[in-house]
């Protein structure tokens, strides 16, 4: 018996250490928990607007970081909320995770970033673990080993994460974290970051958007009908080549969606932009005016496309 | 078998699961055999094998039916017969491995030398087929067979071999990728009378190691691993320090592996070798080989130091020296590992050469004789490391140079080094430091305090459970692909 319960001890310190990581990657203090929280932010802020039409946004950061849902609202005039979260959490976990918040009479945009589109399963890194951490194991159907490997490592916070949050804590008393800053009541960001470390460089879009991709996005819009909502979608503003190779592909991406829902987009530019003083920290995120011309941009083509009425 | 990879221990699992249940349900209704344990465990082993590497399964399975049936023939023959059977095996497993790791760089670079047309023709026309990376376990397990099949030889009861045990022996999951090399003699009696032998004491025992052996991969060496950059060659201070980083990193790495492996086979009953020995103890570099990769170094001595230089012992020191550089050649086709090889074979004829009369001088003029051995040592080791890691001829040169160029020691190259590491990564990299180098203290520690073993103390209940605890929360999310898969 002393043996056994000596044993177990194995057991009770491996529970307790991942517990701990649990908490922190998932509850308080690791990247996942912003996450999270941001995530819980919006569906809350989705379930206090109640309104005959609304407009969600949706898709990874690059929506998040470059719709501006509070002009959108005034120029429209119907509330708009920013729903996107993030690219990794992949197409198959998004559109499941916020498809709860969408009721009828609402539109739907959705602006995947390429990263999101050319997915062959669906699946990001942040996939597995974004479920669990929203109460939702296996959301979106994430296979079983993926599932497991990612629930593993859901209490490991890893030592460059816990030393970040240790700094932190020394230099300014509480965690930060990428999706730590409080969002508006539109759920925009408050913060926006700026590139510091490397210099700017132009995209490139190697491939179309992958079959699965289409044949996810075309199933969301049935979900979407159901509900009595309308799917838009829409193709990201990138920094990116010109080249024949990206604007090929890009074309071909609006081709294939068009062919399942409306596609904002601008047919000249096909949304490339080469100014990269436009864009904040990444190809995709845009710095404060950059969000304000493209926001306006995005409310010109939803316009244009007749489907909102005051 | 790649204990980093999270497929390992999902098929671990997904057999596990309903072949104890089985086991376990067959054994409460009497209807279990013993022999049905070796049965599982051959195809546990086999099952992770395929899901490893099925190219690399496929010349496994051939070579062991081939070293079986060979084998078998040889124990039923007496004489030259024997021998001619053990040396065609031996030539024949030899040459499959050559062929995998060496054809490429002999025609490049051997023949390449004297008639640089065919080797430009060999480039042009591709590699040899299958020979472009070496098969997951291929060294290991090929030397294992060869050491199966001299031992065999050379043993006097010539006791018939059964199929099952030798395909265990060889293919024992824990250790079939990257060793232990496993001697006929400690494992194959092991394997005769397998049974998973699950009591409190092994698991106890097998989880200490592991937690041991995880905790160096995973949180040692691939957290240290992103800092290590080859790029710097004029900053003497840098160079040192990249070779500093990568000598904790091939330790933890390595031994780390072979902990994991020793903690696994100890959790089914089964006592593996152990491969490392606090080798960063030393005091000396020849007992940095009696600690270091303790198999590989024991299966050279015995299957190519000793053969080699046969009743010769006059020539000892030129055939040490001969064997280290092809030690050095086993670890890579490449120049930058026969000079790693030659290296430690060069340092092992100063220790001969000059080793007591070195001892007796810093006995008379020191104080702490014993720390200015080990001191030594290591910055030896550390240097040597140098060759290891470069495979880029020229960059190798040009670090030579600067390691030998005072100037390359100044004050601001020092600030330009310490400068590399700010901000968060340079915390996290003082913190790993701190936890390897405590890490090495405590075996210094296990050694100054007499205890059975150098890992005694990390080993201890409390301590290997709060590594165990330590690896859950510091482990990097990106494990680097273990250094000896390369070999």
């Amino acid at each position: 018996m002393h043996k056994f319960l000596r044993f177990s001890s194995w057991f009770a310190i491996a529970a307790l250490a991942w517990g701990v990581g649990y908490l922190y990657n998932a509850r308080y203090g690791g990247e996942l928990s912003w996450l999270r929280i941001m995530y819980e932010q919006k569906m809350a802020l989705a379930s206090e607007v109640q309104a005959p039409k609304r407009v969600l946004i949706l898709g990874g950061s690059g929506a998040h970081y470059t719709v501006d849902a509070g002009l959108m609202q005034q120029q429209l005039g119907i509330p708009t909320i920013n729903m996107a979260t993030d690219g990794p959490v992949g197409l198959d976990v998004i559109l499941p995770s916020v498809s709860s918040a969408i009721k009828k009479g609402d539109i739907v945009v959705l602006i995947p970033e390429y990263l999101i589109l050319q997915a062959k399963d669906g699946f990001g890194d942040r996939s597995g673990q974004f479920g669990v951490a929203i109460g939702k194991p296996g959301l979106g159907g994430v296979p079983a080993k993926q599932l497991a490997q990612d629930i593993m490592l859901l209490g490991v916070p890893t030592l460059k994460a816990v030393t970040k949050s240790s700094v932190d804590l020394v230099e300014k008393g509480r965690f930060t974290g990428y999706y730590s800053d409080p969002i508006t009541a539109n759920g925009d960001p408050t913060v926006l970051k700026k590139r510091l470390k490397s210099a700017w460089w132009q995209l490139k879009i190697k491939d179309p958007v992958s079959p699965h991709a289409l044949r996810r996005i075309r199933q969301f819009k049935k979900e979407v009908e159901a509900k009595g909502a309308t799917l838009v979608l829409g193709l990201s503003w990138i920094y990116a080549s010109t080249d024949s190779q990206t604007l090929g592909n890009i074309s071909k991406t609006a081709e294939k969606l068009s062919e399942i829902a409306p596609v904002l987009y601008d047919k000249q530019t096909l949304n490339v932009k080469t100014d990269s003083s436009l864009f904040a920290d990444t190809h995709y995120h845009l710095n404060s005016s950059g969000r304000r011309t493209r926001t306006t941009e995005l409310v010109e083509q939803l316009k244009a496309l007749n489907i909102i009425r005051n | 078998m790649n204990f980093s990879d999270f497929g390992f221990w999902w098929v671990l699992l997904l057999f596990s699961i309903p072949y104890f249940s089985v086991r376990y349900i067959a054994k409460s209704l009497n209807l279990w055999r013993g022999s049905f344990d070796a049965v599982g465990l051959a195809a546990m082993s086999l099952l992770l094998f395929v899901n490893a590497s099925r190219s690399s399964f496929a010349i496994f399975i051939c070579e062991i039916i081939f070293n079986y049936v060979m084998v078998w023939w040889m124990l039923r023959q007496e004489g030259w017969k024997a021998k001619a059977i053990a040396t065609i095996v031996i030539v024949i497993d030899v040459a499959i491995l050559a062929y995998f790791k060496y054809i490429n760089f002999f025609v490049e670079n051997v023949i390449g030398m004297a008639f640089p047309t065919v080797s430009k023709a060999w480039i042009a026309n591709g590699e040899a087929p299958g020979s472009s990376a070496i098969p997951p376990g291929l060294s290991f397990y090929t030397f294992e067979m060869v050491s199966f099949v001299v031992d065999s030889y050379k043993s006097r009861k010539k006791k018939p071999i059964k199929a099952l045990d030798y395909l265990n022996f060889v293919s024992f999951f824990p250790h079939v990728v990257a060793g232990p090399i496993e001697r006929k003699s400690s494992l194959f009696p092991q394997m005769e009378s397998f049974r998973f032998k699950f009591t409190l004491e092994n698991l106890d025992e097998g989880f200490r190691w592991l937690s041991l052996g995880l905790f160096m991969k995973f949180v040692l060496a691939d957290n240290i691993t992103p800092f290590i950059s080859l790029e710097e060659f004029s900053n003497a201070w840098t160079v040192w320090f990249n070779a500093f980083l990568f000598t904790l990193r091939i330790y933890f790495d390595f031994a780390g592996y072979s902990f994991v492996a020793l903690g696994l086979a100890r959790c089914m009953g089964v006592r593996l070798t152990l491969n490392f020995v606090a080798p960063y103890t030393s005091q000396s570099i020849n007992e940095f080989w009696r600690r270091w990769h303790v198999t590989l170094s024991n299966w050279f001595r015995d299957y190519v130091f000793l053969p080699l230089m046969g009743s010769k012992n006059q020539l000892a020191p030129f055939y040490l020296f001969v064997t280290f550089t092809l030690s050095g050649f086993w670890h890579g086709a490449a120049w930058n590992f026969i000079l790693w090889g030659a290296y430690h074979g060069f340092l092992l004829l100063v220790l001969r050469y000059a080793g007591r009369p070195f001892y007796r001088f810093v006995g008379e003029k020191f104080f702490m004789p014993q720390f200015i051995s080990w001191a030594l040592t290591f910055t030896s080791v550390v240097f040597g490391c140098l060759f290891f890691m470069e495979n880029n001829t020229e960059r190798l040169v040009s670090k030579l140079q600067t390691l030998v160029t005072p100037w390359a020691y100044s004050p601001s190259n020092l600030f330009n080094t310490i400068s590399l590491f700010n901000g968060n990564s340079g915390v996290a990299l003082a913190v790993t430091l701190v936890l390897a180098i405590g890490f090495l203290l405590m075996e210094h520690i296990a050694i100054w305090r007499k205890c059975e073993s150098e890992y005694d103390l990390l080993r201890s209940p409390w301590i290997a459970r709060t590594l165990l605890a330590l690896t859950i929360l510091l482990a990097a999310n990106q494990p680097s692909p273990f250094i000896y898969f390369e070999f």
